[in-house]
């Protein structure tokens, strides 16, 4: 009896941006975030440590016409293994999602509208699947840096193409991406 | 031993953060939702006989609603399960919407990044989903038996994996334009 936890460990809360992730673990953001810094590069969610699922839990990141700010990136080389899942993310970022050198990733029922230059940067043995990305102005609304697998995911209206890639042997499979 | 056990317990809840903020539940019709953010309903909702307003109502952007397993009945009353007004970044999932005029409604000033999960729209007196404004993407839903068709498409949007069958007066899947993706639908 007294060995065993009474209560499961829940996800840690992510409260605002700024937040640097350096533990292994699940995170579940609980309200709206929103860029604070206006000009110049800063991260809302930075991941600096493997195993990490962020569950954006329905709420949206808004980078808020910063067009340098990015709102989830791994913020160092060699890591893999992330999951980011289920909310939005809008207002001129520099890019949504940026895993662009980070293997293994999941990236799931993400809408993201109007971002300033990249939707979603995936690395090698990644998946892209059911997300929404629309209206990018200077960049891809999914990249896939291959091998990877893309599916099933909506990409409309995004100036640099809706589907770009690089390198051999992705998986592209059912996107409405014309 | 108990007594050791409870202080334990009782360390352990202390010890536990709690979740600053969660989704904003909704727990009954008449709902508009005026604010960016993430809702999730918690019980059944069922429209008040005579009422002449949507259940849920949507007037603003980057809005989630998780239905949460949860029906919203609108009991044959003339009205709207859920009606989006809003223009970009809309999850809707996982719960059912009955006996409605049309289960999901989205004005045709809607435009981007619409997204539907998980949700199935039974016996509504119109269409299931009448999802105005293109870029929707409708993932494993279900609109069997609705009055007026199935799923209402604006193109380019993309429809993967629903089933919709049953649906009179209209087809059960309606792409209105071109280039909508549909895929592996059963939608006979």
């Amino acid at each position: 009896m007294m060995g065993t936890p009474p209560i499961a460990r829940a996800a840690t809360p992510i409260t605002a941006c700024g937040t640097t992730i350096t533990t292994p673990g699940s995170y579940v953001v609980t309200k709206n975030l929103t860029v604070k810094k206006t000009t110049g590069e800063t991260v809302c969610i930075g991941v600096d440590t493997n195993d990490v699922t962020i569950d954006l839990s329905g709420f949206t990141i808004d980078c808020a016409g910063n067009e340098s700010a990015i709102a989830i990136e791994s913020v160092a080389g060699g890591l893999e293994g992330f999951i980011v899942r289920n909310g939005h993310v809008t207002g001129s970022c520099a890019s949504a999602v940026d895993f662009f050198e980070t293997p293994g990733v999941l990236v799931e029922r993400v809408s993201v509208v109007a971002d300033f230059d990249d939707g979603i940067e995936l690395g090698i043995g990644s998946l892209g699947i059911d997300n929404v990305v629309t209206d990018t102005s200077d960049g891809p609304g999914i990249f896939g840096d291959c091998p990877a697998a893309i599916i099933d995911n909506t990409l409309l209206s995004n100036v640099s193409g809706n589907l770009s890639f690089g390198g051999d042997g992705c998986v592209f499979f059912n996107n409405l991406a014309p | 031993m108990r007594v050791i056990s409870a202080i334990w317990i009782a360390a352990s809840l202390i010890a536990t953060p709690p979740f600053a903020r969660a989704a904003t539940p909704i727990t009954a019709c008449g709902t508009v939702i005026t604010k960016s953010g993430s809702y999730v309903v918690t019980k059944n909702l069922t429209v008040k006989k005579g009422s002449t307003t949507a259940c849920i109502a949507v007037n603003t952007d980057y809005v989630t609603i998780d239905l949460g397993g949860f029906t919203i009945d609108c009991g044959g009353e003339d009205v709207l399960g859920v009606n989006v007004n809003s223009q970009a970044g809309l999850i809707v999932r996982n719960g059912m919407i009955t006996r409605c005029n049309i289960g999901l409604a989205v004005s045709a000033l809607s435009q981007t990044a619409l997204l539907v999960d998980g949700l199935s729209t039974i016996s509504n007196l119109g269409g299931g989903m009448s999802l105005g404004g293109s870029g929707a993407a409708v993932i494993r839903s279900i609109s069997n038996d609705n009055g007026i068709g199935g799923i209402f498409l604006q193109c380019p949007a993309n429809a993967v994996d629903n089933t919709a069958l049953s649906n009179l007066s209209a087809p059960n899947i309606s792409p209105i334009g071109s280039g909508c993706n549909l895929f592996n639908n059963l939608a006979p």
